[in-house]
């Protein structure tokens, strides 16, 4: 008998023993068809995927593959909406801007989004090595080009106040942050900073598609432009000039240049580019459509631009072309050819070496007005083959130098920083709405608003004035 | 004895709230699965047959809907194993998985509501619980028992619409009406016998459905060994061609004490159930749009053209039917009958639910058990769409087939505690651990460019392949429990429940729930005899309970976690962050207060329950927008919103006569039930949720109840000008034509003058119109059973109802659209024809209106109350004089007549307000589009025992 109740209470024994087993390790599972963050983020392999997410990122339609460089050139003078129109971007035409406006929405979260991306890159903890530098200066670089927009759109330039509200500077990945604007000031100098790092860690040149050395010096002398320093700016630009290899496109291949949707590894013009190809591309929504007459071709050539060019630029001869739309004497735009369906889609320039000559000839100003003709002259001379060059000295000199700039970065979305770092009032030609025909520096719709969605989000958020 | 949760407790001293439906209930009904036949059975349980297609899951509620993100489907467990639920198609045939239990073979239905009853069940808890126990044999001579039925079904209610004639006449006038069209024109083409056709198209999309049932039984044992062993076979045809359901299923269960102290037994139940259809019902959650659902062509094609032409060939013009007699406006919906003939959608599932048990009683108050259960379920689905016409005629022929395949397997350990110390101190105490872990796995192929039209097998000849239906998961919950009764001479009754859950989902992965409840059995007080209250009350007692239970029902298994997911730049492949997850997310907790008390009277002839509850839900997951600049691919679930569900049961059983040769039992319940959402996350000011992401009728929002209708408001139709009016935001009247002749406006104010809302908009939208209109969750529900025996006859009157609330019949804008869409003959006298004409429904007729009636956005006119009564069952049984079978050798047999649906009584328009087009969403029900309705059964049946 005592056998026996020794025996259940073995059996009981047992039986608690099985209550506590189990299997922990059932509790803590990933998934398995995508990756977690650790995982994603581990090798030198993993950051160079997570960079090609990054730079899909920058592809977004509301970001560099359509909103922002059409804003750059609607926004102000250079290029206007068509009575006969698909319905995009009237908002820039007319000025009537609402806070929950759809693109510079779409535009803020595009840019906070890649920003992301890139910071995912930049903390990434994998050892260091050529390659991770390279890809983590990518990175930096993706991550200046971001906030280098934003500022500029969303905040007063760096000319008239760093002190003022820029944007929130977000340098890491965190849920519920809430971050209030930094200033400026502070915004430039974490692009500098950016651009820096990039500068430094980067040692490959793959194509026009990614980010490079002298890309990102590039981008960092357009910077110190847009922050009046000049000595910075001459600096850098000469840099690339004389170190990149890169070459600026000419008037015997002007044209095979511009007709091409490829991104480029013959260091031919481009520094920079956002790649959209045959199967990676925004659709109707790319670049090209919008201002192609083969696409949407909504945006036209204002009177005021077209003027500007001789005819015998070979900028006139190749982006433009005349007829009529919707009932009215239309200038078309040609300088993207390659629309959706094409062998490759157009790309959006975001650096090229005609700009870097025309930034080490404003950076020149005002004390080498020789080399500003110079480098001024230097990109003159490749585009139109009857003008004898530059002559012009002092205000004129400095004028002539952002003419230059308005006709050779025409359509690729930089007017309107110009306009903001100089603080000049918008006065546009005829073709635009009546109610729309100037903008004065003044005005508060010379900054996008800080989109709705954020104002309701981030508690530490302030709206810009107006809205 | 009623199921409690890893044990049974006797009714009379349950504490928390618990009730019991017998299995008889759902047993020999033309039904595919149990829940559909336990509407109106017990107070709190709220049933909602969607559709009209077979085997697609009914709508379950226990005391009103608990989430608004996850499910408010109750945990079903199933013999100890909690079972699969919702829909596990692929394909336009549903696939509920519990109709795997074959409703002959269900002992009891026993549905724990509130905190206490719950508890035990912890963080899956929250939507109620129910206890499906199969039979069991009995020890004794073996008993066989055989019960079949043929069943016949058919559609009822469906809108009357217009034929051939009536349809081209309206038509053309109405084209009259809009010189903009003034091309279109509408024909009567010429049939095969040379006659005008007139094409009544319920002919080839409804037809009556013959089914039949069989079940044998066999069951008994010894004192030691009892077992129980049943085999069906149903099949089953629905009111929608090609939508058949047939089923195969064995269930054993055996029980056996080895000895004094062990005890070992087991289950295995095993079926295959094919479910069937051509092409999509449109009725199904996400197919109220779908071209081919053939609830909606029925309605919409015109009677004026054929699905033959004169040779016998399918009329068809590439995709879509043909309409050669109609000019100037497109047909661009199918041909139903091709669709019929040629296409399949169809699944088979295999599904097996088994368990094995230990139990070793060491001491007579010790008793240890170990259960280990399994339920797998596999899933074939085979879709084909042929390359003639419909859905595969731009793939020149598709074909996917997918197979999934889900397990469940749980151990549970329990060791119960019974003693009683000095006679009256009664304790139970029960001690548990249990695991449980499903995996799911998915995949599939879909195949289009068929190389011969002759094929029709996903094995045969194609041209493009393609991956398809890629699933993969799982989840594991690991837990303690506890429960502790006590009484005091089964007088106070008191009782607590503790589990413990930790769950793989969840960022927080453990937590507590608990409830506690008490009861007082006041008749057993001596004041009470003293005070002579009992010669009114045979039993009188109160009991109230507290707790926290959680719920996790269909949140996905990997929640918490931040995920990347893989892409493509510039051909090279890419990894981008694509969600948030949160770290922190938990359960939604709900917080359950329950009171009531029971009492019988009249030598018990009449008892009554009557409780009271209120479910306080807090932490309900929603996804939350954060700040666009910390740069989130996706919005981050959190435990953010709330809401409430209260209410009032009442449940009256009486046995009204009761003598030799008459008798009648009733029973009557009734719940009340009010939800309301309390709040929702900061800068969420509301949810919107689409029917088949096309047309968005139902908004939650903070104050209202879930899923409340947003519709456009109207003010009927002017009798000067026909035109249609509306009220915008404000109330002020719009008057809306669809032509708008020069210098006149599509939406005017009443001087004619344009209209401009404060806004600035010209026209009115739900956007910036719609208010919030109708609650659609009924607001009383309950049923009425009586049960009459007179000598050997039985007959069954069985009433249901749901009262007080509101269904929006978005069918009916179709069926007064004024494109080339069939119209309901009301709209022959209903619509705005000439000056004057005063209280019209329908606008004047322009030909290409669809804004008018409702088609472009929802509209007041389409909201209709859905208050119905039905009379869900009506049988009469006779029961053959033993002194007949005795000679036979039979012990029993009764044959029956039974009717379904048989009749309702509702002011609703559409065919049955009991309806559901987004099927158990939490958070858009009380929507009618498009959806085939409910069938009308009659059965003729015997059962016989041996």
């Amino acid at each position: 008998m005592k056998q026996n109740i020794f025996n259940r209470l073995l059996i009981l024994l047992v039986l608690i023993g099985l209550l506590g087993s189990c299997k922990k390790d059932f509790l803590n599972r990933n998934p398995y068809t995508s990756l977690p963050p650790n995982l994603a983020l581990g090798t030198e392999a993993d950051l160079l995927v997570a960079l090609r997410g990054a730079y899909a990122g920058l592809r977004n339609t509301d970001l560099f593959g359509r909103t922002v460089p059409v804003a750059g050139d609607l926004y102000p003078d250079n290029v206007y909406v068509s009575v006969k129109n698909s319905g995009r971007y009237i908002q820039f035409n007319t000025y009537n801007m609402v806070v929950s406006d759809g693109n510079v929405t779409g535009f803020w979260n595009a840019a906070y989004n890649t920003i992301l991306r890139a910071n995912n890159i930049i903390n990434a903890n994998v050892a260091s090595s050529a390659n991770v530098n390279q890809y983590k200066g990518e990175a930096y670089a993706i991550r200046a080009l971001c906030y280098f927009y934003l500022v500029r759109y969303f905040a007063k330039p760096y000319t008239d106040d760093p002190t003022s509200p820029g944007v929130p500077i977000i340098l890491s990945y965190d849920v519920t942050q809430q971050a209030s604007r930094s200033s400026v000031g502070d915004v430039y100098n974490q692009i500098i900073s950016d651009l820096t790092n990039a500068y430094n860690n980067m040692t490959k040149f793959t194509s026009s598609g990614q980010f490079s050395k002298y890309a990102a010096r590039a981008l960092q002398a357009k910077v110190y432009l847009y922050m009046a320093n000049n000595a910075n700016a001459k600096t850098a630009a000469l840099d690339v000039i004389n170190n990149s290899g890169f070459t600026v496109v000419n008037t015997s291949n002007f044209v095979s240049y511009w007709g091409s949707g490829a991104v480029r590894t013959d260091k031919l013009e481009t520094l920079f580019e956002v790649s959209s190809d045959a199967i990676n591309n925004n659709g109707y929504d790319g670049l090209a459509n919008i201002y192609n007459q083969l696409g949407y071709g909504d945006l036209l050539c204002s009177d005021a631009l077209t003027a500007l060019y001789s005819t015998t630029d070979v900028r006139y001869t190749t982006w433009l072309s005349f007829g009529t739309r919707g009932g009215l004497p239309a200038t078309f735009i040609n300088k993207y050819k390659n629309v959706f369906g094409s062998a490759d889609p157009d790309d959006t320039k975001i650096m090229r070496m005609s700009d870097v000559y025309l930034i080490a000839a404003e950076a020149s100003l005002p004390s080498d007005e020789t080399s500003a003709r110079t480098y001024l002259n230097y990109v003159v001379s490749r585009r139109d083959p009857a003008f004898p060059g530059y002559t012009s000295t002092g205000v004129q000199l400095f004028n002539d130098i952002i003419t230059e700039r308005r006709k050779e970065l025409a359509f690729e979305g930089d007017r309107y920083g110009d306009l903001s770092r100089l603080k000049l009032d918008i006065n546009r030609s005829n073709n635009y709405p009546g109610i729309a025909l100037t903008l004065p520096y003044s005005s508060f719709k010379r900054l996008f608003p800080i989109p709705q969605q954020e104002l309701d989000a981030n508690k530490n958020m302030v709206g810009n004035p107006g809205y | 004895m009623v199921v409690v949760g890893y044990g049974v407790q006797k009714k009379k001293e349950v504490t928390g709230n618990l009730a019991v439906i017998k299995g008889a209930v759902v047993a020999d009904k033309p039904i595919q699965s149990f829940e559909a036949g336990i509407a109106g059975r017990a107070p709190g349980v709220q049933i909602t047959v969607p559709n009209g297609v077979l085997n697609s899951p009914p709508v379950f509620r226990i005391r009103g809907t608990n989430s608004i993100s996850l499910s408010s489907y109750p945990l079903i467990v199933i013999d100890g194993v909690p079972s699969f639920t919702n829909d596990y198609s692929s394909t336009n045939a549903a696939a509920n998985p519990l109709a795997s239990i074959n409703p002959n073979d269900i002992e009891s239905i026993d549905v724990a509501k509130d905190a206490a009853a719950t508890a035990i069940y912890g963080s899956r808890a929250a939507n109620g619980v129910v206890f499906i126990t199969t039979k069991k044999g009995k020890a004794g001579k073996a008993k066989v028992t055989y019960d079949g039925w043929v069943g016949f079904s058919n559609p009822y209610r469906l809108p009357s619409m217009m034929n051939a004639q009536q349809y081209t006449n309206f038509k053309n006038a109405a084209v009259a009406n809009n010189p903009t069209q003034s091309a279109v024109q509408f024909n009567i083409a010429t049939g095969a016998n040379g006659a005008p056709v007139n094409t009544n198209w319920y002919d080839y999309v409804y037809r009556q459905g013959i089914s039949q049932n069989h079940n044998v039984s066999v069951s008994g044992g010894s004192d030691n060994t009892t077992y129980y062993f049943s085999a069906g076979y149903t099949a089953q045809q629905g009111i929608i061609r090609k939508n058949n359901f047939d089923r195969l299923n064995v269930l054993f269960n055996v029980d056996s004490r080895v000895n004094k102290v062990m005890t070992v037994g087991g289950k295995i139940s095993y079926s295959n159930e094919k479910n069937l259809a051509a092409t999509s019902s449109g009725s199904l959650s996400g197919e109220a749009f779908n071209t081919a659902g053939l609830g909606r062509l029925a309605l919409v094609l015109p009677p004026s053209i054929s699905p033959y032409n004169p040779d016998g060939s399918y009329n068809i013009n590439g995709a879509s039917i043909g309409y050669a007699n109609i000019v100037g406006t497109s047909v661009p919906y199918y041909n139903p009958v091709p669709q019929l003939d040629l296409n399949r959608s169809n699944n088979e599932v295999n599904h097996i639910q088994s368990n094995a048990y230990l139990q070793l009683k060491p001491l007579n108050w010790i008793t240890l058990r170990s259960t280990y259960g399994i339920d797998y379920l596999n899933i074939d689905n085979d879709l084909f769409w042929s390359p003639v016409t419909g859905d595969g005629y731009s793939y020149n022929g598709y074909a996917s087939a997918i197979f999934g395949k889900y397990k469940t397997w749980v151990w549970t350990n329990t060791a119960q505690f019974d003693y009683t110390f000095a006679k009256k101190h009664n304790v139970s105490l029960l001690v548990g651990s249990e695991q449980t872990r499903r995996t799911s796995l998915a995949y599939g192929i879909n195949r289009q460019g068929l190389s011969d039209p002759n094929y029709n097998l996903i094995q045969a000849g194609w041209i493009n392949n393609n991956a398809t239906g890629m699933g993969y998961g799982e989840n594991y919950l690991l837990s303690k429990f506890s429960r502790l009764n006590y009484d005091y001479n089964k007088k106070y009754f008191i009782s607590g429940n503790l589990r413990q859950d930790e769950y793989s989902a969840l960022g927080v992965k453990k937590g507590t729930f608990w409830g506690v409840s008490g009861r007082w059995d006041i008749s057993k007080e001596n004041f009470w005899s003293s005070a002579k209250l009992d010669h009114i009350f045979n039993s009188f007692s109160i009991r109230g309970s507290y707790g926290k239970v959680g719920n996790i029902a269909g949140i996905g298994d990997y929640t918490p976690y931040s995920t990347f997911a893989s892409g493509l730049y510039g051909g090279a492949s890419t990894l981008t962050f694509n969600t948030v997850g949160n770290p922190a997310l938990q359960w939604e907790t709900s917080k359950k207060t329950d009171v009531g008390f029971s009492f019988s009277v009249l030598r018990e002839r009449l008892s009554a329950e009557v409780a009271y509850y209120r479910n306080n839900i807090d932490g309900l997951i929603l996804n939350v927008a954060q700040a666009p600049s910390a740069g989130l691919p996706s919005n981050p679930p959190q435990n953010i919103g709330s809401m409430y569900n209260k209410g009032v049961e009442i449940d009256l059983n009486a046995r009204i006569i009761e003598t030799k040769n008459f008798s009648w039992n009733s029973n009557f319940n009734i719940s009340f039930n009010t939800n309301q959402v309390t709040a929702l996350a900061p800068g969420l000011t509301n949810i919107q949720t689409s029917t088949s992401s096309l047309e968005t009728v139902n908004r939650t929002a903070p104050g209202y109840a879930v899923g409340y209708l947003w519709v456009v408001r109207t003010a009927g139709v002017d009798p000067e000008t026909g035109r249609r009016i509306f009220l915008n935001a404000q109330g002020n009247k719009v008057y809306y034509q669809y032509y708008a002749p020069s210098g006149q406006f599509n939406y005017s104010n009443a001087d004619g003058t344009k209209y401009i809302g404060p806004t600035g908009a010209t026209s009115i939208s739900q956007a910036n119109d719609a208010v919030m209109y109708g609650n659609v969750q009924p607001k009383q529900y309950g049923g009425w059973n009586n049960d009459f025996r007179y000598k050997n006859f039985d007959l069954n009157v069985m009433l249901t109802y749901q009262l007080g609330f509101y269904v929006y019949y978005g069918t009916n804008a179709g069926l007064h659209d004024q494109r080339f869409w069939n119209n309901a003959t009301d709209m022959l006298t209903q619509a705005w024809q000439n000056k004057g004409d005063a209280n019209k429904l329908y606008a004047k007729p322009v030909f290409g209106d669809n804004v008018s009636n409702g088609s472009a956005m929802p509209l007041d006119i389409n909201v209709f109350k859905g208050n119905f009564v039905k009379l869900r069952n009506l049988s009469v049984g006779y029961n053959i004089p033993q002194s007949v079978l005795s000679r036979a050798k039979i012990s029993r047999l009764r044959v029956y007549v039974s009717g379904q649906n048989l009749a309702i009584i509702t002011k609703y328009p559409g065919p049955d307000p009991e309806v559901s087009s987004n099927g158990n969403s939490a958070t858009a029900q009380g929507v009618d589009r498009n959806t085939a309705g409910n069938a009308r059964t009659i059965t003729v049946g015997l059962n016989v025992g041996f």
